[in-house]
Parts: C-alpha cells; structure tokens; sequence
C-alpha cells in the first residue's frame, strides 16, 4: 500500500499512449473528431492526476525521495541493457510542469482546432502520443530509455509540425526539424556508445546496466575516467544543442512554426525543446566532472540566448518573435547550468549548485510564461487571421483576457520585479557572476545576459503592443470578424496567466516534493553523498534582495519595457506618431544592414538549405550518374567482353581439316617449348 | 515419435510447388488456394521450429549445439549426408521465411498472369530458401543455394517489367559467377581436410590445422561468394536491376529473405572455416561495409523511382550487418543477425507499398507522386510508419539492431565509428525527403482526374501485419537477441576469438 502510486508510475507515460491507440481504433466512427478531444484531455488529465499523487508519495519514500526500479530489457554476451523508472525531485518537476501544460494545450486545442473537421482526430491521437513520449522521457530510468523516448518525441514533432502536410512548406519544415535535430541525436548516440563502452565492465560488476542513473550517479563509480567523461559530455551535449534548438543547430525551431499554434506551444513550452535542458541537468554528475564541457554549455548557451534575442527583435511574425524568444531563453538555462556546473567543478566542496537551481527554476517559470505568450498569440491569430504583426494592433479593446494574460506573460518573461520570470532569471545571472571568479569568461557571459535581459524585455513589449494597442491596421473586412475566443480557450490562459505570474513565489512556499530540501536530494541522495549539493527555492529569496546585481537586472528589464513602450506604445501606426520613431533602426545604411542580416536569419538557414541542396542533388546524382556509369559499367564490359570473345572464338571452328591440324600442331609446339625447351633454358622444374 | 520438422519445411512448400504448377491447371479451385495453404502449414512449422529453438537454451550438445536435427545419408562414401539442424542464427531467417510465403501468395492473390506458375514457382523458392537457412553440410547447402536462383530468374524473368530480359540474365549469372567462386573455396575445404565430410561443424573443428595462408584463401572466395549476394558495394548492382524488374512478391523475397542468404553464409559457413583468415579480413569487411552504409544511402537520396531507393536502402542497411559482423563480438554479431531479421521485416513492406502504388496510380517515380496521403489515408499512414521504422525509428525491430552493431563497432574499432555513423543521418534524410515529395504535399496535377482507391485488404494487410511485427521485435528484443546471443558466443568460442 505505501507506495501503490510509485508503484504504479509507469502508468504515467502509458496512459497518454493508450489514448493514442484508443483514437487511433475509434478513428474509423462517425463521430470520432468529436470525441477525440475529449479522450486525450481525459487520458493525459489522468495522468497529470497520477503524477501529482505520485509525487506527494515521492516526498514520504524511505529511498532519500527517490524512486527507481530496472528491469532486463535484452541482453547479449556481457551487455545487459535495461528499462525502467527513475524519480527524483527532477523528475517531479518535470512531471508537473509536462503533465500541466499538456493538460492545458489540449483542452485549448478543443477550442482551437474545433474548425479542422475529421483532421482532429488525427490531431489528437497525435499529440496524445507526444505527451506521452515525454512523460516517458522524464520518466526514464536509464540512458538509452532516455534515448529512445527523446527519438519518438522527435517524429512526434514531425508528424505535428507537418500537421497540414498539404503545405509544402508545412512538409518541409517537418522534415527539416526531424533531420537537422538528427544530427544532434548522432552526437547523443555517440556519447551513449562511448559511455557503454567505458562503464560496462565495471557496471557488470555491480550488477547493474552501464547506462542505468543508480550507477552513473554514484561518483564512486566515475572515478579515474576524467577525459572519457569529457567527451562522453561533449557529445551528449550536441544531442541536446539540436533539441533544445541551441546555436549552430537552432534553424529548425523557428520554420516549426508551420504547425498548429498549439504544438507550437507545447513543443516550445513544455516538452520537445526542454528534453535537451532536461539531459543535460539529468547528466548533470556526469558533466560536473568536466570543467571543460560545462565551459562549452556555458558559451553556447550565452552566446544563443544573445543571438535569438537579436533576430527576435527584427521580427514581425508574431510566432516567430515567440519562436527566438525561446531559443534564447533556453540558452539562458544552458548559461546557468553551465556555470553553475562549472563552478561546482573548480570547487568540489562547493555546498550549492546555484546554476544548476536556477537554471531548473527557469525552466519551470518558462514552461509556464512561454505556454501562455503561445497560446495567447494561437488566440490572437484565430482572431485576427493573420500572424503579421504589422498587420495587427489594437486588439486589447476586442480580445480583452488574451491580451490581459498576454501582458502577464511579458511582465513574466521581462522579469518585472515579482513575476515568475524574474526570480529565475535574477538567480541565473547571479550563478554566473559567481562563476566570473574562477574565470574571466563567466564576467562576460554575466554582461551578455544582462544585455540579453534587456532585448527580452523590449522585443517582447514591441510584442504586445503591436498587437494590442493602437488601432486595426490589418483587412477593413476583417475588422468585424475580431473576437475574444471561446472559454474553452480563454480558461487555460486564465490559468497560466496566474502561474506565470506568480510560480516564482514558489520559492516562498514550502510543496512536498517538488522544494523540501530543493533539488539538493537529488543530487544528494544518500547514493552520492559528497557528490553535489543543491539548494532550495528558499535559498533565491533570501539573496535576491542583498545583491547590487538584482537592481541591476530589474534595470534592465524595466529600461527594455520602457524604451518598448517609447517605441511602439501605439502600434505602428503613422498618423498617431510614437514617442520614439522605430525608422531610426534602419536609418543609416549600416543600421538596415544590419536589420537586413538579422532579419535573413543570419543567412543560416539559407546556407544549411544550399548545403543540404547540394547533397541531395549534386552529390547524390553524382554517386547515381558513378553508379550506372563505372561500376556497373565494369560490369557490363565485363559481360560484353566475354560475348565479344566468344564470337570471335567461334570463327575457330571453319569445318576445315587443314585448319584444325595447324591448330595441332601449332599447340604441341607451344607446350612442348612451355614444358620441356623453357625449363631446360632457365633451369625451371615443373 | 518425433516429427520430422525441418525436413517437412522443405518438403511441403517443394511438393506444394509442384501439385500448384503441374497439377492445377484443369482443376477448378484457383492456385492461390492451394499456394496460401501450402504456406499457411510452412508458417507453422516455422513459427514451431522457432519456438523450439527459444525455448530450448543450450541446443543438444550431441548435435553440434543444433535444434530439430535430422541426419540421412546421401553419398556416404563422399561424406555427403542430408543434415537438417536449427539454431539462434537460422531460427530468425526459418520464421522470416514461413512468414514471407503466406504474406506474399497474399499480396500477390489477384495475379492473373499464369498463377499456377507464379504462386508455385514461389513454393519452389521458399523451399529452396528453408533449405538453404537449414541445412550444415556443404554440398547439400550448395545445392540449395543454387536452386533458390532458379524460381528467381523466372519470376523477374516472366512477370517482370519491361527490361525484364536483362535483369534476369544479369541478376543469374552475376550470383552464379560468385557461386562458382565459394564453390572452389567449398572444395578446397573439403580436400585439404581430409575428414571426408561436408559437415560445417565437423570441417570446422580442422580449421585450427589450416595454415595462416591457406585461410586467407578460403576466406577469400567464401566472402567474395557470399559478399555478392549480401550486396556489399561494389558488387551490388545486380541487386536494383533485379528489385526494379521483378514483380512485387519476388522483390519482396529478394529484399526479404535471399539478401540475408548472404550474411547468413558468412557466419555460418565462412567465419568458423578461417578465424584467421575472417581476422585479416576485418579491415576490408569495415571497408566495404562502411561504404555500403554511406554509398549506398547516398544512392538513395538520388533516386527518383521509389523502388530503386527502397533497393538502395537495402543495400545500406546489410552494411550495417556487415559491420556488425565484421566487428567478431557477440553484440556484433547479435546485431548482425537481428538487422537481417528486422530488414527481412521492414523491407518487404516498403517493397509491397511500392507495388501497391504501382498498381493504384501506375508508377513508382517519386516527382509523379504528390499529395497522396490525401487519397490514400490507409496505404499512406502504413506507408509512413514502415519508413519510420526503416529510418531506425526506437520501438522498431530496425534501431535495435543499428544500436547494438554501433556499440559492437566501438567496442571494436574505437573512434572510426562517427565515419559509418553519419549513415543514420544520410538515411534520415532520403526517407523523409521520399515522404515529403511522394505523401506529403499539394495533390500532384496528373492525379486530378483520377479516381484514387485506397490500398486493398489484400495489399494492406500483409503490409499492416509486417509493421506490427517490426514493433513487436522493436519493443522485444529478447525475442530474437537471446537465441542469437547463444549462438554467437558458441561460433565465437569455437573460433577461439572469445
């Protein structure tokens, strides 16, 4: 009895897959697009339901609040390998903050996609199953369990991204995102088949499977295997570079937008892109052991979060600014987990891994702000028909709640003092000045997210008041047409509108599981005692306020939200002038330049799109053109010879005597010199 | 009283074969009755042998480790016997091949151009092949080999495509060549052991009295003879002549069954011979293998005919195997035998979609095909899921055996690994490009007037129960991994590699 809901956590993932097959076997009835909708809500409300009962039973376990069991999966020679359930409170926050944001796309997307017809069941059935693949993430016990769920949330966002395949463009963004976040997946193998290799023997011996968390997280065991672990690092972090859509593998996210505004919102908010930020804090003793490694997350992570917060502020289409957004604050947390890391590796009596808290504390508070921007702009777009921000403006006066919850998302995401965002993002760029301590790097890493909290700030208010204030630029016919959507749509936006408002006093309260004794017991249980120490939420609180650095990002926030406003308090609009012309960006020839290249995307994705171009076809019909030519070719010379000969040869046999007996005696000459002159001649012996 | 398997999976499919062709001409029932349960009684005896080797986990040590064993006589005095005998490397490839004679008489049940030929002449090829994947001594297993390309060479020959003619004469001769070559090898084999026996085991146990150079001889012509049937690049383009000629049941055969012929002679009856020889082959088998995997994947980003690129995907997949076997481990190896198995799943499936849509929309070019997922939700999602499966999508039969080789190779080779690895990237991107041009998209103009109909239950079915099975085996591994962990760790240790 005393844990029937631990026991039971492997419902958690299965539920959501059972409503896929359900759907999927209902999908044959009439009035299945109806009903489809009310299945997967069920189902994956279901499992949100178990996980919180999990996760109260999680804070009463005996195991130091932590939950694991592993079962053989198949095995070979001395390779065993493994499946099962590992939950520890990094775990529990995940579950909430997947199990929650699921839960609210989907009853949304009741609302949203009512107009789709017979597609929704298709829809449904799908996003079913990407839930369901992501609570398996998370879920996961060891690392190729990991792998294999991260694989299948990936064609889960195919098969959403090209959601209305008819699209051309549609079709292609799907396949981009699958193969460009492929190539990162082959980083993460390697580092999988690498770890395999170091760990098996010795894990073996334990008994247990090399990839398995019970043996990786005991430090014992990693000990004296220094620059395997770096590599082994190194390249688990590509795979995350490519799912949580970090620079150089960041051009899939913003075309992913050809999908429903809702799986853009899920897959943004709560599941795909988190997976990589995910694997990286659940690695995370593995990458503590390497100074090096968490040098590259930072850098990468920093130099990301600047660079989308440079395109998002050039762009126009509302979902594509959401879009760099949040690659940018998902470099935000790769920058705090990277120092923090670092840190904890130059000083291993460290008793706080401060980044590696607030880079998880942003997390959450993103899942939840960026969820709502999301499902505010599908709730914007449904309306306005349009995704052009140009095009917008003054929708506050229709769309009344949207935009409401909308502005408490960019307060959030902006870090005005109190809301959600602001505790994480003060906390994380405080890590980093920590870190500055031990090397330099860290200082300028702190400068660019400061720099970074600022555009936050001032893309997102061009953001809202594009669209909200101001007046109707877009279609005089449409103008009619502009409504505040349904309840079914406007209740969850409610509902993240008071979470990204006020998840960050999180830190104030005291929630069994997810903030006694703070991440800290996971890192901390008794397995890896002495390994690193975490800390609570509580612990944000109280150093927020005593640091000049907290003024200094409330200024940066605030000064974005201002200059935003100079800007573009009235929307665009020419004949009421703003208090600052936003012409002054592309006044002078270098400033349009510049507009221009950030706007082009760096010319990124046009470069990946040549490069791929000429694979596909110069290189691939080079191979093709080399294969019928050459080596087929030999082939049927080869063929052609022989046939060639043969007609040759058959002109041997003319029929006449005094022929062949030339051809006699012709012969017995040859082989009498061949064995019998040659070898008296050179001595040979036959 | 113990029935006599193994014999009977030859036998039944032979006679049934042979009533099908001669006997059913006048008779009033159609052939493909008698086809499907000629088959359906092979698919049982297969799925026991099967069963009998999961659940039996040493073998009879008596028997050289060897299941269901039968042992006559032939040519006693030369040392040729009949022996029949089943292990963790033959059960997978025995129930691949029950499996693949129901589901094709089923896919192919509205031939109407000469059916008794047609569904007898495949009862004659899956006896030959169960006799290929059953019998350990030489010269009966040769004999087997042989017979499998006759039915072949007629069925690409008769119910081809339009350059039928030259893919048939091209697809016999180009495998007869490199048969003759591993014959040599056979008989030199024979002689130079001088134990008057065929028997794979028994000659076998000579191999440590070979010399080092007589060994790399051996291996030579036994992996030249098996290597062309494998396809390893450079010797494979026989292999999309034939697929893009034949009918669609023979390329499934082809593509299902007779490609792991090849791999399956390499374990069974070219690494025991030679351990040495196989060891001084490793580089050129990571060679060769590794440009199967890239080469051929590159092959099928270029093509434009959807059947060439399915062709060509097998060529790169039986890379993957070569390199797990290349490799000389039991997780290698294992993988090598579980990617023949998983292949000898996905790839006929992708083959019967290719057929499907050849017979609904009357051509297989991929630029012609646009916006079918539309008119085609059942032949479509089928379509999709097969390919991500082939793609190596976890939770299918396919990544399973790609994961456990990779591991092997590094295990093995070390870092040389990210060179074939990049394969998995190359294969992600034709699959997807195929689905995106071919499913995916706008309705192509040509399609406009046409009335599309869905897949039949004929064609879907077989097509549905083979993606099943690919997430079965995907999602169970052990179903196959254990029988073929035993086996292989008993080839190795006899090689004295373990």
């Amino acid at each position: 009895m005393s844990n029937l809901f631990l026991d039971s956590s492997w419902l958690i993932p299965l539920l959501p897959i059972l409503s896929f097959i359900v759907i999927i076997l209902t999908s044959r009835l009439k009035q299945s697009p109806d009903i489809a909708g009310y299945i997967a809500a069920g189902f994956v409300g279901a499992a949100f339901l178990l996980s919180m009962l999990v996760i109260v039973q999680l804070g009463e376990a005996e195991d130091g609040n932590k939950y694991t069991s592993d079962r053989t999966w198949f095995k070979v020679g001395d390779n065993e390998f493994t499946y099962g359930i590992y939950i520890d409170h990094l775990t529990a926050l995940m579950l909430v903050v997947v199990g929650l944001v699921s839960l609210l796309v989907v009853i949304y997307s009741l609302g949203y996609m009512a107009h789709e017809g017979r597609r929704r069941t298709r829809y449904f059935a799908e996003i079913s199953l990407f839930v369901g693949v992501m609570l398996g993430l998370v879920l996961a016990s060891n690392f190729l369990l990991l792998f294999i769920f991260w694989e299948l949330v990936g064609v889960c966002s195919y098969l959403l991204i090209g959601f209305w395949y008819e699209k051309p463009s549609a079709a292609s963004a799907a396949k981009k995102a699958f193969i460009v976040t492929r190539a990162g997946d082959i980083s993460f193998l390697i580092g999988l088949i690498i770890l395999w290799n170091t760990f098996n023997e010795a894990a073996a011996a334990q008994d247990l499977s090399a990839f398995s968390f019970q043996f990786l997280f005991n430090p014992a065991n990693l000990a004296g295997h220094s620059s395997e672990l770096t590599w082994i690092t190194l390249f688990m972090f590509g795979g995350a570079v490519g799912k949580s859509a970090q620079f150089p593998l960041h051009v899939w996210l913003p075309d992913a937008m050809e999908g429903p505004t809702t799986v853009s919102a899920l897959i943004h908010a709560a599941t795909m892109v988190k997976a990589g930020v995910y694997l990286v804090a659940r690695a995370y003793p593995l990458f503590v052991e390497s100074p090096d490694t968490m040098m590259v997350v930072a850098v990468i992570g920093g130099f990301t979060a600047f660079l989308a917060a440079a395109m998002a502020l050039v762009m126009y289409d509302i979902k594509r600014v959401l879009a760099y957004s949040t690659i940018s604050q998902l470099g935000y947390m790769f920058l705090a987990l990277g120092a923090g890391g670092y840190l904890i590796s130059q000083d291993p009596d460290l008793e706080e891994a401060k980044g590696y808290t607030a880079g998880m504390f942003h997390l959450m508070n993103h899942a939840f702000f960026k969820a709502l921007l999301f499902l505010g702009a599908g709730s914007v777009i449904h309306s306005a028909a349009t995704q052009d921000m140009r095009e917008m403006g003054g929708l506050r006066k229709v769309m009344p709640v949207t935009s409401l919850t909308m502005g408490l998302g960019v307060l959030s995401i902006a870090g005005f003092p109190f809301f959600s965002g602001f505790w994480s993002k003060d906390e994380l760029l405080a890590a980093v000045f920590d870190s500055g301590a031990h090397d330099p790097v860290f200082y300028f890493l702190w400068l660019l997210g400061l720099v970074t909290a600022m555009m936050t700030a001032f893309y997102m208010a061009r953001l809202w008041f594009m669209t909200f204030s101001g007046s109707w630029r877009g279609d005089e016919e449409h103008k009619d047409h502009l409504h505040e959507s349904p309840k079914v749509m406007t209740v969850p936006l409610m509902v993240l509108g008071v979470l990204a408002a006020l998840s960050g006093l999180i830190a104030l309260i005291d929630f069994p599981g997810i903030n006694d004794g703070g991440f800290s017991s996971y890192l901390n249980h008794p397995q890896t005692e002495g390994m690193v120490h975490g800390h609570d939420f509580g612990y944000v609180l109280e150093h927020t306020f005593t640091s000049g650095l907290t003024y200094l990002s409330i200024a940066a926030g605030l000064g974005g939200l201002a200059l935003g406003y100079l800007f573009y308090n009235r929307g665009i609009d020419e004949e009421l002038p703003t208090r600052m012309d936003a012409g002054i960006f592309t006044a002078t020839t270098g400033r349009a330049a510049l507009h221009k290249f950030l706007s082009n995307r760096l010319y990124m994705s046009d470069m990946y799109n040549k490069f791929g171009m000429l694979i596909f076809t110069k290189v691939a019909a080079g191979c093709d053109w080399c294969d019928r030519n050459i080596i087929d070719g030999i082939v049927n010379g080869m063929a052609r010879g022989f046939s060639l000969s043969s007609q040759r040869l058959r002109r041997l046999q003319t029929g006449l005597v005094n022929h062949y007996t030339t051809l006699i005696v012709g012969g017995l000459f040859l082989m009498l010199l061949l064995f019998r002159i040659f070898p008296e001649i050179w001595g040979w012996n036959p | 009283m113990t029935v006599p398997v193994l014999s009977l999976l030859v036998l039944v499919p032979f006679l049934g074969g042979l009533i099908t062709m001669v006997a059913a001409r006048n008779w009033p029932c159609h052939p493909r009755y008698l086809a499907l349960i000629a088959t359906a009684i092979t698919l049982a005896l297969s799925l026991y042998a099967f069963g009998t080797v999961f659940g039996d986990d040493d073998g009879e040590a008596d028997n050289y480790g060897l299941s269901l064993w039968e042992d006559y006589p032939l040519l006693p005095d030369q040392g040729v016997r009949i022996q029949f005998g089943i292990d963790g490397l033959s059960a997978p490839m025995v129930f691949l091949t029950g499996l693949l004679g129901v589901l094709t008489v089923i896919f192919a049940w509205d031939e109407s151009k000469r059916p008794n030929q047609f569904f007898g002449l495949m009862l004659l090829l899956q006896a030959s092949l169960f006799g290929v994947f059953t019998c350990v001594d030489y010269f009966v297993f040769y004999i087997f080999w042989e017979a499998v390309l006759i039915p072949m060479f007629f069925l690409i020959g008769v119910w081809g495509g339009d350059n039928r003619r030259y893919a048939s004469i091209k697809f016999f001769l180009y495998t007869f060549t490199a048969s003759m070559v591993m014959l040599v090898g056979i008989m030199a084999l024979y002689f130079q052991a001088g134990a008057r026996t065929f028997n794979m085991m028994e000659l076998a146990q000579e191999a440590p009295g070979f010399s080092h150079n007589f060994q790399l001889w051996i291996f030579g012509a036994l992996f030249f003879g098996f290597a062309v049937k494998v396809p390893v690049v450079p010797w494979h383009t026989w292999l999309p002549d034939a697929h893009v000629e034949a009918p669609t049941a023979g390329s499934a055969w082809l593509a299902g069954v007779m490609l792991k012929m090849g791999a399956y002679g390499l374990i069974r009856a070219a690494l025991p011979m030679a351990p040495e020889g196989a060891e001084a082959f490793v580089p050129v088998m990571v060679i060769l293998a590794t440009a199967s995997i890239l080469y051929g994947a590159l092959l099928s980003l270029g093509q434009k005919d959807l059947k060439k690129l399915v062709a060509y995907a097998s060529i790169s997949h039986m890379g993957i195997a070569l390199l797990g076997i290349a490799t000389l481990t039991p997780l290698g190896l294992a993988g090598a035998v579980f990617m023949m198995f998983a292949h000898g799943i996905i790839s006929p499936a992708m083959f019967m979609i290719a057929g499907t849509l050849q017979h609904r929309v009357k051509t297989r070019r991929i630029p012609e095909l646009s916006g079918l997922a539309n008119r085609m939700p059942m032949v479509g999602s089928l379509w999709l899921i097969i390919f991500l499966g082939s793609l190596g999508l976890p939770g299918m039969a396919a990544f399973i055996a790609e994961f456990t080789v990779f591991v092997a190779f590094w295990e093995s080779h070390g870092w040389w690994l990210v060179i074939p690895i990049i394969g998995v990237l190359f294969s992600g991107a034709y699959h997807l490009w195929a689905l995106q041009r071919a499913l995916f998209g706008p309705l192509h103009p040509s399609f406009d007037e046409m009335d599309i109909e869905d897949g039949s239950w004929n064609e879907n079915l077989p097509v549905a129960v083979l993606m099943m099975l690919a997430v079965l085996f995907g999602i169970l591994p052990a179903l196959v991994m254990d029988m073929a962990d035993t086996s292989m760790v008993s080839i190795l240790e006899n090689m004295g590699v373990l």
